[in-house]
């Protein structure tokens, strides 16, 4: 793809935007991976997300924290066939399990996780489901996610408009 | 497991035991990492998550490798390339005489994989010269990446608690939370320091208030640039308490290890510590083989 960055005074806009690419090829997701999973619909994914939502607000997760889980949600569903429904909060909940370990400073503990799916999903099934999920997902754990990428566009915005207020006062 | 022949105890990690083992198919010798998982603990702890995922996307010769990762019930084992000894063995065996050229390769090629995974957005933060290993051909590896995280674009913060005290940068030591890759190259100036005279620590404090007090005897001294600059804002003034009994040699000691890399290295304002690709092009480096700054 070609480079689109404007010059940066953070960072060296050809290896953000290679780095950015790069990891975009590495993590691949399937947009149409519903259709291997007869028993889901899109509208169960976004409730599910929407749920997720909650829990890093109940916990004050990073806004990382939920896009990394998005990230291992999607790229697991990718990578497998006919999950049934009454699976998608266990992977839901052992996802965002996942990316708090891997992103926060002081992760929630794993009986917090279990105990705000409200008795659907038990520690024990969360650590079960936490080695298959990291297997299917290769130990892959550090996508750009969405997140970092509005947050390049609204540095650079930042610095787009910082530039417009130094131009304008007389020096 | 039955791939592989255990042989010895290698030493303990960040987390689990280490041991050296033989692949009973190739006969490659092996280093074997076992993590336990128990019923009651939180799953794979954060560190191993961290330390396999960055692992993987390092591929370079001054990182080790990370060859597989197996799931038996119960534990994980994560199997390395082996490395003989570690920097600290090997300078314990040196009985303080260091040949200089030595240093100079070893800070290469520690440099270089800095620059490397900072290329690759990693910050190390676990700077220390046990996690560096060797292997017999004098290459020098970063092993331990237990405390690693990747980072995805700049702009954040991140926990003060980072880097062995000793190698803890005066920013992050007084709070900074704001911190970029210039925390890494601050410990590779500490590492550079201990290289120099053999096994000296630079700034050793037994807790964050001797450390903070260490440096504020070390910014006396060296008038440093402390202020200059842009990151200012981040030094907390913090009350000192000076009855700490502290190491105090360093005046003595710095006018003997000076060198014009160091302090470039040692420089209290992040922003205007060298990184570790301008490190690379140093006139320091300038009479190594080519290969060496090549990975």
């Amino acid at each position: 793809r070609k480079q689109p960055l404007p010059k940066l005074s953070w960072a060296d806009r050809n290896q953000l935007w290679e780095l950015m690419c790069r990891k975009d090829r590495m993590y691949p997701r399937n947009p149409d991976y519903l259709n291997q999973h007869s028993s889901l619909q899109s509208r169960m994914r976004a409730i599910l997300f929407d749920w997720l939502t909650e829990v890093c607000e109940v916990y004050r997760l990073h806004r990382e924290t939920y896009y990394k889980a998005i990230d291992y949600i999607d790229r697991y569903l990718t990578v497998t066939h006919n999950i049934p429904k009454q699976q998608l909060q266990l992977i839901g909940i052992t996802c965002l399990f996942i990316a708090a370990k891997i992103e926060e400073i002081y992760p929630p503990k794993l009986t917090e996780f279990a105990y705000v799916t409200d008795g659907a999903c038990t520690d024990n099934e969360i650590l079960d489901k936490e080695l298959v999920i990291l297997k299917c997902l290769n130990w892959d754990l550090s996508p750009v996610t969405s997140n970092c990428w509005l947050n390049t566009y609204l540095q650079l915005a930042q610095e787009y408009l910082q530039k417009g207020e130094d131009s304008s006062q007389p020096s | 497991m039955q791939k592989y022949e255990k042989l010895e105890k290698i030493g303990e990690g960040t987390y689990g035991t280490v041991f050296k083992a033989k692949n009973r198919e190739t006969q490659e010798i092996v280093a074997l990492k076992r993590v336990r998982l128990d019923d009651d603990d939180e799953g794979v702890p954060s560190s191993a998550l961290r330390e396999i995922c960055l692992l993987k996307e390092l591929k370079h010769k001054n990182i080790v490798r990370l060859h597989d990762v197996l799931h038996s019930d119960k534990k994980l084992t994560l199997v390395f390339e082996h490395c003989d000894q570690d920097l600290k063995k090997y300078f314990d065996s040196l009985n303080g005489e260091i040949d200089p050229d030595i240093v100079k390769s070893f800070i290469t090629q520690r440099s270089n994989r800095l620059s490397f995974s900072h290329c690759k957005h990693v910050i190390g933060r676990q700077q220390k010269y046990p996690s560096l290993a060797l292997n017999e051909s004098g290459e020098l590896k970063l092993a331990d990446f237990g405390l690693a995280r990747a980072f995805g674009i700049p702009v954040r913060c991140y926990s003060a608690e980072v880097v062995t005290l000793w190698y803890r940068p005066p920013d992050v030591l007084f709070g900074a939370k704001l911190y970029n890759t210039s925390i890494d190259m601050w410990s590779a100036g500490c590492i550079f320091a201990v290289l120099k005279s053999v096994t000296q620590i630079l700034f050793m404090g037994e807790s964050e208030d001797e450390g903070q007090y260490t440096f504020t005897v070390f910014l006396n001294h060296e008038q440093s640039s402390l202020g200059e600059g842009e990151g200012e804002g981040q030094y907390k003034s913090t009350s000192l308490h000076l009855e700490s009994t502290v190491h105090l040699s360093y005046s003595k000691y710095f006018s003997k290890i000076r060198h014009r890399r160091l302090n470039r290295l040692l420089i209290c304002n992040p922003a205007l510590r060298m990184s570790a690709e301008d490190a690379m092009t140093h006139s320091y480096f300038a009479d190594l083989l080519p290969s060496l700054h090549n990975g």
